[in-house]
């Protein structure tokens, strides 16, 4: 509707103004009515009063004194007959009486034109009554009309001044609307100074975080995507070297060490986009973690025979000790988790090696472990291995390419919970999970 | 031998999956929508289907969804890029038997493809063949030469669904669910007993053995 907010509050000041000062105007009009006119009250009978002294001094004529009035607030009127007077005020006989010797105020069915009683002030004087009344002029001169004139020129001012003051609200609005838009287009080093500790400088203070932290995530962003796309170059110029030389190639051991070669860069590209998409879908799924109640140790078994023919190749035996165990979390991630930690434990170990897996609850935590019998690594990679894209010795691993256990460590910290790992190089690893 | 359709829009991805299949001797059809494969399964027989999701015309879930409506229920195979739990959950509710997320090991592939076909056979025939013992569905026997033996319900489809994938191992609630139902007050108890009670029947003169593996469940193998 209106587009300025200066014109909003402009009209709105105006609105309460007016409507306060008319409020007030008509409830002091109604309340204080009779002492108003009880002070008119006084004049009128001054008037009345040096009237009929004036007149029964003689020298002056009726007509003279009524025209003495004529352009004040109050007029003098001459009635010569009860008839008239009567006529002109609908006056009893009793009342005429009363004015007999002095002046006497009564508030008469004369009525201005506001339909409101107005005192006459009425004495007699000789054959004659004197009357004196307000005038139009008189009504006009009131304090009523004073007082709204002043209320006009009070709204003008304050209006002016509220112009004024608005822009303590609307300047910073402004600056704040401004510095969104460049956010939206994708500036995100944009400032707002603050110097201020109400409403509107809170929020100011708020923006200046948000954008902080939209900066700090586009750096995050931009060297994630560079360090991916050197991932996938590695493998890729191998898979093209390679590829050549097998088009050349007579010799038929070299040319099934370059298809393994081949083969196995292969697979790791395919396992490096997989983990992408996760880890784009797990940083989208940190704003509202979808949770449901589920067996823990089923889950862990699931994931085992998942990759029952990985460990069956290699005769591996398994010690498994699982406690029944219901969780409330992501279950799909959470699976993804197992997942990574038990395929790491697989390929890391030898021939017919050991691995055990234990899930318990103590207390209100769950504790997982996982224990291989493999290669173990150095206090140097136990240090570094949730890193992304950190694997290790390049040579051991074949088809890592370091972001799984990143990716783990991600999951747990969206649900509150803790990994750890000891090592020995050539004994064992063990990773412990505490949710 | 058993003919397969591959609908897949990319052609190099069915060429792929019909030289690995041509290699364990299955017959190839092909087709490169969900529309035109609901027209070459007009002209012919297909056992079974493996399809991707994203494709013109007609997609994968739509294709399930049309072949389950008219009666079809040729096992399906989803071979497609789309691997969120939902995708899969989908494809699943909506009848396919099973579900791979490309890139695909094609040896993966063949494997599976041969597990669903004998499934299919095992379902429509409804009966398990091992050397001299047939398993029958319908009267809940085991028949050897020697003798029939009738078992109780539960044994019996506890012992059909271990001999129906020989060597695949089953977790305890897996078999409760799929046996007793997943509403049932059953426990995983109930299974080592109906276990138990099944090796006491068929001791070490039968062709197949029910194996524990320690911490995970149990697997039928056959033996050789």
């Amino acid at each position: 509707m209106i587009k300025k907010i200066y014109i909003k509050l402009i009209l709105i000041f105006t609105v309460i103004f007016f409507a306060g000062n008319v409020t007030a105007f008509v409830i002091a009009y109604n309340t204080t009515e009779k002492n108003l006119l009880g002070g008119l009250a006084d004049m009128l009978s001054g008037v009345t009063a040096d009237s009929k002294a004036v007149y029964e001094q003689g020298g002056s004529k009726a007509e003279t004194i009524e025209k003495l009035y004529s352009s004040g607030m109050i007029a003098v009127k001459f009635y010569k007959t009860t008839a008239e007077l009567k006529k002109a005020y609908d006056l009893t006989d009793e009342e005429l009486l009363s004015a007999e010797n002095k002046p006497v105020i009564m508030v008469v069915r004369a009525v201005d034109k506001h339909g409101k009683k107005l005192p006459i002030c009425i004495v007699k004087s000789g054959k004659q009554y004197i009357v004196a009344v307000i005038t139009p002029k008189g009504l006009l001169l009131d304090i009523r009309v004073l007082t709204f004139r002043v209320s006009v020129l009070s709204l003008l001012i304050g209006s002016l001044l509220m112009l004024i003051a608005s822009r303590i609200i609307v300047k910073p609005v402004r600056k704040l609307s401004a510095a969104t838009e460049k956010i939206a287009k994708g500036d995100f080093n944009i400032r707002i100074h603050n110097n201020r500790r109400d409403e509107i400088g809170q929020l100011i203070k708020n923006f200046n975080i948000m954008a902080g932290e939209l900066a700090g995530m586009e750096m995050l962003r931009n060297n994630f995507i560079s360090d991916i796309s050197h991932e996938f170059k590695t493998p890729l110029t191998s898979i093209e070297g390679y590829t050549k030389l097998l088009r050349d190639c007579k010799n038929d051991t070299e040319r099934n060490e370059y298809i393994d070669i081949i083969t196995e860069e292969t697979k790791r590209l395919s396992a490096l986009s997989g983990n992408i998409l996760l880890l784009n879908r797990i940083e989208n799924e940190n704003i509202a973690l979808a949770k449901s109640a589920f067996r823990l140790d089923e889950q862990i078994r699931q994931v085992i025979l998942f990759h029952e023919n990985k460990w069956s190749n290699k005769q591996i035996e398994l010690q498994l000790d699982l406690e029944e165990t219901v969780y409330e979390g992501n279950e799909q991630l959470l699976y993804q988790v197992w997942l990574n930690l038990f395929d790491n434990a697989v390929k890391f170990s030898g021939t017919k090696g050991l691995i055990e897996v234990r899930l318990k609850k103590k207390d209100s935590k769950t504790i997982f472990t996982i224990t291989d019998y493999g290669s173990g690594m150095t206090q140097e990679e136990q240090k570094r291995i949730f890193e992304k894209f950190f694997t290790g010795d390049r040579s051991r691993s074949t088809e890592g390419n370091g972001l799984g256990l990143s990716i783990v460590k991600r999951i747990l910290d969206m649900h509150s919970g803790t990994i750890e790992v000891i090592s020995r190089p050539g004994e064992f690893t063990k990773l412990t999970v505490n949710l | 031998m058993a003919n397969i359709l591959l609908v897949d829009d990319n052609e190099k991805i069915r060429k792929l999956m019909e030289i690995y299949l041509k290699r364990d001797g299955y017959n190839i059809l092909h087709a490169e929508n969900g529309k035109a494969a609901l027209d070459v399964l007009d002209a012919a027989i297909a056992d079974l289907i493996i399809a991707d999701i994203m494709m013109p015309e007609m997609d994968g879930y739509e294709l399930i969804r049309s072949l389950r409506n008219a009666g079809f229920d040729t096992p399906v195979l989803m071979v497609t890029a789309r691997d969120t739990f939902p995708d899969k959950k989908m494809g699943f509710d909506l009848g396919a038997d099973d579900y791979m997320t490309k890139p695909v090991d094609m040896d993966e592939l063949v494997l599976r493809v041969k597990a669903l076909l004998r499934r299919s056979k095992i379902s429509s025939e409804k009966q398990i063949l091992l050397g001299n013992i047939i398993l029958d569905y319908d009267s809940l026997e085991v028949r050897t030469p020697e003798e029939n033996i009738e078992l109780p319900k539960k044994e019996f489809y506890l012992l059909y669904k271990l001999l129906s994938y020989p060597k695949k191992i089953f977790t305890r609630q897996e078999l409760m669910d799929e046996i007793w139902g997943l509403d049932s007050e059953a426990d995983e108890r109930t299974v080592d007993v109906h276990i138990r009670r099944l090796r006491e029947k068929f001791g070490a003169s039968s062709e197949f053995d029910i194996i524990t593996i320690r911490g995970l469940g149990y697997k039928g193998v056959i033996r050789a």
